[in-house]
Parts: C-alpha cells; sequence; structure tokens
C-alpha cells in the first residue's frame, strides 16, 4: 500500500487542489483506497479501526487477485470480481460487462456469479429510492422477489432490501404481514448488536400497532 | 433610559465583538500548508504529498494508493 496525503490548500495553481471533490468525496478528512490511474476503489465504511481493518484486508484480496489474473491465473476472474464487487464501488452496468467477460463456468461458480448479478440489481435498485417514483419501482421488484421467493438478497444487498420493504408496509395501506417479515429479518440481521437493540423493540412495538389496526 | 443605554453599549461593542477576520491571503494559504506539512504526524508517516509521484509507484510496484485526505487552508 502507498500512503499518499492529499492537502486541499486553496493555493492558486497548486496541483490537483480539487481532488478531493472529484473523487466524490465532501468532508475532512476523508479515507479511500484507490488504483495506480486515480480509481477509487474503496472507501471505509465507518470511521473507525474495525472498518478500515476490514476494508483494508478486502483491498489486499483484491491486489493479491489482480496480480494473479494479470499474471495469467484467468480462472480467478469470477473471484476477483466477487472481491472487487465487495468493495462497493461497482455499478451494475460494469458488474454485468465484467460478467460477461468472464471464461465459462462450472455449475458451482454460476451459482456465485448469479447471486453476485442478482445482488447488484437489488443494490441498483435501491440508489435514489428517496424519490418517490424510484423508490416504488424498488419496492415492486423487492415484492416480486419476495412473492417469488425463488432467490434471496445474501448478505451484501439484504439490509437496503429489507429496509426499504419495510418502509413500504409502513405506507398507506399498510401491511402487517411485509412488516412482520421485514421485523424478522432485521431481527436476523441485528441479532447480537446491542447498539440495534432499541431500534428493533421500536420496530415490534411499531408491528404490533399495525396488527391491531381494522382490517388486518 | 437603562434600555437606551443596554442597547448603545452593546451597539458599541458589536464591532469587536462580531468582527471577523480578514479573508486569507494567497500568502496566508502558503503559510499554512507549510506549517501542515511540518506537523509529526504528516512527518514520520512516511506519507508521499505529490500525486503523480504516489501514483507512479502504486504502479511501479503493482499496489494500491491508501490516500487521507485533509485540508491545510482553514486554521
Amino acid at each position: 500500500m502507498i500512503p499518499y496525503l492529499h492537502v486541499t490548500t486553496r493555493i492558486e495553481g497548486h496541483p490537483y487542489d480539487g481532488l478531493l471533490k472529484e473523487k466524490g468525496f465532501a468532508g475532512f478528512p476523508s479515507l479511500c483506497f484507490m488504483d495506480a490511474s486515480g480509481n477509487v476503489i474503496a472507501k471505509p465504511g465507518e470511521r473507525s479501526v474495525a472498518s478500515f481493518e476490514k476494508t483494508l484486508g478486502q483491498v489486499t484480496e483484491v491486489a493479491k487477485l489482480r496480480a494473479e489474473v494479470e499474471g495469467g491465473r484467468k480462472e480467478l476472474g469470477l473471484r476477483l470480481l466477487v472481491a472487487e464487487w465487495r468493495l462497493g464501488g461497482m455499478d451494475l452496468a460494469t458488474t454485468k460487462k465484467r460478467a460477461e467477460a468472464l471464461p465459462k463456468l462450472g455449475a458451482a461458480d454460476q451459482e456465485v456469479l448469479d447471486q453476485l448479478l442478482f445482488d447488484a440489481e437489488i443494490l441498483a435498485l435501491a440508489i435514489g429510492t428517496e424519490k418517490a417514483e424510484k423508490f416504488e419501482t424498488a419496492a415492486a421488484h423487492y415484492k416480486k422477489v419476495l412473492a417469488e421467493g425463488k432467490r434471496m438478497p445474501s448478505e451484501w444487498s439484504e439490509r437496503p432490501f429489507w429496509n426499504l420493504l419495510m418502509r413500504k408496509a409502513d405506507m398507506e395501506p399498510p401491511d402487517p404481514e411485509l412488516y412482520e417479515k421485514a421485523v424478522a429479518a432485521q431481527k436476523r440481521i441485528h441479532a447480537g448488536n446491542p447498539n440495534m437493540a432499541a431500534y428493533l423493540e421500536k420496530i415490534e412495538a411499531r408491528l404490533a400497532e399495525l396488527k391491531k389496526q381494522p382490517g388486518s | 433610559m437603562i434600555h437606551f443605554s443596554l442597547a448603545a453599549a452593546l451597539l458599541a461593542a458589536a464591532p469587536t465583538t462580531f468582527a471577523q477576520d480578514p479573508a486569507p491571503t494567497q500568502a496566508d494559504y502558503k503559510a499554512r500548508y507549510e506549517e501542515k506539512l511540518a506537523k509529526p504526524f504528516i512527518q514520520a508517516g512516511g506519507w508521499i504529498t505529490d500525486y503523480d509521484l504516489a501514483r507512479e509507484r502504486a504502479a511501479k510496484e503493482k499496489k494500491f494508493l491508501f490516500v487521507y485526505f485533509t485540508r491545510s487552508w482553514a486554521k
């Protein structure tokens, strides 16, 4: 890892003074990992040592796999794609393009890829859902996924999936059954996390209220 | 009268109470940058502060960059 310190100076003509904004950051300090071309490949999720170490481990794995694939080990292409995607910066179009470029896969690897593409779509739909139209599109897709029950989001996409469905279930007209499924998922996702205990209590109380409403 | 005196006192104090520092000049920004680079955490951390050089080294050594964004313009 090459440690690079960028200082925003406001000195006229100072090289790359606008790099922070150019790379999509807004505040100080900000941390990230970049490749040699200057592409941001990962940002630590939280400002904590644990989060940094987790991201560092993922980035180190990607660096190792990239070197091996570039060295001719094409069979590691899927593992590299999965590792890079899990860093969080890859959009759906790029993910699909990278998937198409992979050599023919065996059944087990194809399953890994199918789950990855499924998760990538779930996450892509969650982007921009503060706007009503996008929210409804995502909610409709997620409800369809749930109804079909063929494939479910993995740990890499289940949080936005259930968060959005929970919000949808609490809108007019409320859907206590869907809300209950979302509560069960949230309890499983956050099991053993004391920071989420109050939140879980709150949503359970809300579920009880929804169930008491006429017609439920 | 008391109210009037109080208001007058507040008005008199206002320019000093609410006065802002003059806008920094380019010389100020340059001085602050030098001051920042001299800080022990930067001096002792092995940080590269030249973006081109950092990317060049990353390419040559087939490594990634760990990037820390900070600022020197604010006091």
